[in-house]
């Protein structure tokens, strides 16, 4: 079953390659993209209904890795099923050559399998190698227009997150050597479920600088503050399914893999170590991110931007830790892939809309797009943390833990920036939305699937802040359990 | 013996440091990568036979010594790029920063950062010196192609790394490294065609139309 969550995507990759026609490949990414996330959630189910890991050669699915597959399997079908009409707008509008268009389709279902390896992988040293695939497949997608910046764009994510993983290998031989005196057998030695029983037996101090690499590493693929560079680059340069992508789930899969390793450095040294750098980087994230969201020009620049400050909140809120910690990291990982995920994709077609990406030139969305203009508008609503939205509820979790651990000065500089971040937000997308439109445009919106796709996650946002149902609570609460227990016992 | 093939390890390395020209720093890299293997052959006939290092040891034969340099010419060949290219650093500066390299991981990131991992021998200061050789030639080159040689001169590093520190890292996982590195070379040469393409140069001064 668990294989097949590979298989899926990337059989319909292989059948993309097929020169066809334009609508064959249209209708075989979408099945595939549908089948694939009809395989996640009878995994998920399957998982629950068995409440233990499900172990299948190599690959296991826990609770924490559940979260994951969740945000992979919704976004990866919206984003798919997005591209289609996307895509024939931009073959429109000559940005794509039809021929080329298999291609893209091809690519997209190999990224997201390669996403999928990524957190199924029981192997440290799998995983490594599912990261690094999905930094080769996710570049060729930046660069997939062929323009100057696209390119540009494209070789400085290659080349930043290829050096930047280099190191993270480097943990991970330190832990392999760490592992290799306890566990014995080679196999085993560098797999997530066997090293955390063994965990007190390791060396704390090569943990700890296991730990110092994994960090930087992993941290240059989820966007750290100092490590952000290629970024806002990739993402606003990307056609805007694959920015919804690289923005709302492969900067969660990097977050899980640090999170796995902070849990094991947790178990293995006993002390805050990891969760101190964790605080640090993710205050240092948010601070830093702020002062280039206000000043921005450019539409998916600014998304990007708020991606690095939300990666902080994460990261803040898994080195808090605690029941609050965690679950406010955990919600805000999901909620942050659905609300960036849905504005990325709105931009995509204001973008194609107005034909620039200046936040100056889009004047009155609202009247030209009704639909996705008010959806854009609510979603920067939702990113911003506003309640009723899921964010505003795991936004309020990390800080208050904040307080709880850290007293007043921790909790005050995160809801300083986060207001920052929301007011600027707010502002630009005022601007965009109740300004007048220039009479240039004709308006007209019809009613389109995609205009499901956007609402969908919006809807599932206003949920998480209203009302979770207490199934899912309860699933959330064991997986904050296991996390707090340091890892070891899988729920 | 190990040490000495370390040590032309390093050397290989380190002299890739201030040459200019692309085709010497690849036969330099193939010249690595060479003694990356003979190291793996060692470990592996030493002593005891172990098959694990003799496949690692085949594998970079084929894979780094020879398909790697190969298509690396191939694409230099294609794109007319074999003439000497602009460095950030000159020659004389790349190499006294090379040496500080060297001077700084066999004087402090082994004896002191690293006191943890006790090997034995000297082959763990090659691997750290030559990953740091790598990282310091991807920033100091402008070239794109010569970027990607310094990654390929970090990996060399890391696989050494592992050898050194492990003996090796589970057969499975270094294919799966083998197999990313061989493709994202291959990525990475059909992003540099596509630019040098549309920019009509291979000089990253050139891709600085992102900012802010």
């Amino acid at each position: 079953m668990i294989y097949l969550l590979l298989a899926a995507p990337l059989i319909t990759a292989l059948i993309c390659l097929f020169p066809m026609k334009l609508r064959k490949w249209e209708i075989i990414s979408s099945l595939g993209a549908i089948l694939t996330g009809i395989v996640a959630i009878a995994c998920i189910q399957d998982y629950f209904s068995k409440e233990k890991p499900i172990e299948h050669y190599g690959l296991f699915l826990d609770g924490l890795s559940t979260v994951l597959v969740f945000v992979i399997a919704m976004l990866g079908m919206i984003c798919c099923l997005y591209s289609i009409r996307y895509i024939r707008k931009e073959i429109e509008r000559q940005e794509f050559e039809e021929k080329r268009v298999g291609k893209f389709y091809s690519l997209i279902h190999i990224f997201i399998a390669t996403m999928y390896l990524t957190v199924l992988a029981d192997n440290l040293g799998v995983m490594w190698v599912a990261i690094e695939a999905t930094t080769i497949v996710s570049a060729l997608l930046v660069g997939f227009s062929g323009h100057k910046e696209a390119l540009e764009a494209a070789w400085k994510y290659i080349i930043i997150c290829t050096v930047g993983i280099a190191f993270a290998m480097l943990g991970i031989i330190l832990t392999y050597y760490a592992a290799q005196a306890t566990a014995g057998e080679e196999q085993f030695a560098l797999s997530w479920h066997s090293l955390y029983p063994v965990a007190h037996h390791l060396n704390p101090s090569l943990m700890k600088l296991a730990f110092i690499f994994i960090l930087v590493g992993f941290g240059t693929k989820a966007g750290v503050f100092p490590l952000h560079t290629w970024l806002p680059d990739a993402h606003s340069q990307a056609p805007s399914p694959v920015s919804a992508l690289l923005s709302g789930v492969l900067l969660n899969c990097a977050i899980y893999a640090i999170i796995r390793f902070h849990l094991l450095t947790m178990e293995v040294t006993g002390s805050n170590f990891s969760s101190g750098l964790m605080i640090l980087f993710g205050i240092i994230s948010m601070i830093g991110a702020f002062p280039f969201i206000l000043v921005q020009k450019d539409i998916k620049r600014l998304l990007a931007y708020s991606s690095v400050e939300h990666v902080g909140i994460i990261i803040l809120g898994i080195g808090l830790g605690g029941t609050l910690g965690y679950t406010g990291a955990l919600l805000h990982l999901i909620n942050h892939a659905l609300g960036k995920g849905t504005l990325f994709l709105c931009a995509g077609t204001i973008v194609q809309e107005y034909r620039t990406k200046f936040i100056q030139k889009m004047q009155g969305i609202g009247q030209l797009l009704p639909v996705t203009g008010t959806v854009f508008l609510a979603s920067l609503f939702a990113i911003g943390g506003a309640p009723p939205f899921g964010l505003f509820v795991s936004e309020m979790s990390v800080a208050g833990r904040g307080f709880q651990v850290y007293g007043f000065g921790l909790g005050f500089i995160f809801l300083m920036s986060v207001a920052i971040v929301f007011t600027g937000l707010v502002y630009f997308g005022g601007k965009m939305y109740f300004s007048d439109l220039p009479s240039r445009f004709k308006v007209k919106e019809p009613l389109t699937i995609n205009h499901v796709l956007l609402i969908l996650p919006l809807i599932l946002l206003v949920f998480q802040g209203i009302y979770i149902p207490e199934s899912i609570q309860n699933i959330f609460f064991k997986v904050v359990e296991s996390m707090i227990a340091g890892g070891g016992n899988h729920v | 013996m190990e040490t000495i093939y370390g040590f032309f390890f390093l050397m290989a390395g380190l002299l890739m440091l201030p040459m200019r020209r692309i085709k010497v720093n690849i036969a330099l890299l193939s010249l690595q990568a060479l003694f990356l293997s003979i190291i793996a052959f060692s470990e592996g006939l030493g002593s005891a036979f172990e098959w694990h290092s003799v496949a690692i040891g085949l594998l970079t034969l084929l894979v780094k010594v020879i398909a790697l340099p190969l298509i690396l010419l191939r694409l230099v060949n294609s794109l007319q790029a074999d003439q000497e290219k602009d460095m950030s650093a000159g020659p004389i500066v790349s190499m006294t920063i090379g040496l500080l390299i060297v001077g700084l991981t066999f004087g402090y990131i082994v004896p002191v950062l690293l006191q943890d991992i006790r090997v034995g021998h000297d082959l763990l200061g090659a691997a750290v010196a030559t990953i740091l050789f790598g990282c310091f030639f991807v920033v100091s080159r402008r070239c794109v192609l010569h970027q990607v040689l310094g990654i390929v001169v970090m990996e060399n590093g890391l696989f050494l790394s592992a050898l050194a520190i492990t003996g090796g890292m589970p057969i499975m996982i270094e294919l799966g490294i083998f197999f990313d590195v061989l493709v994202g070379v291959l990525v990475m040469g059909a992003i540099i065609y596509k630019i040098s393409d549309s920019f009509k140069s291979l000089d990253i001064k050139r891709l600085n139309r992102l900012r802010g």
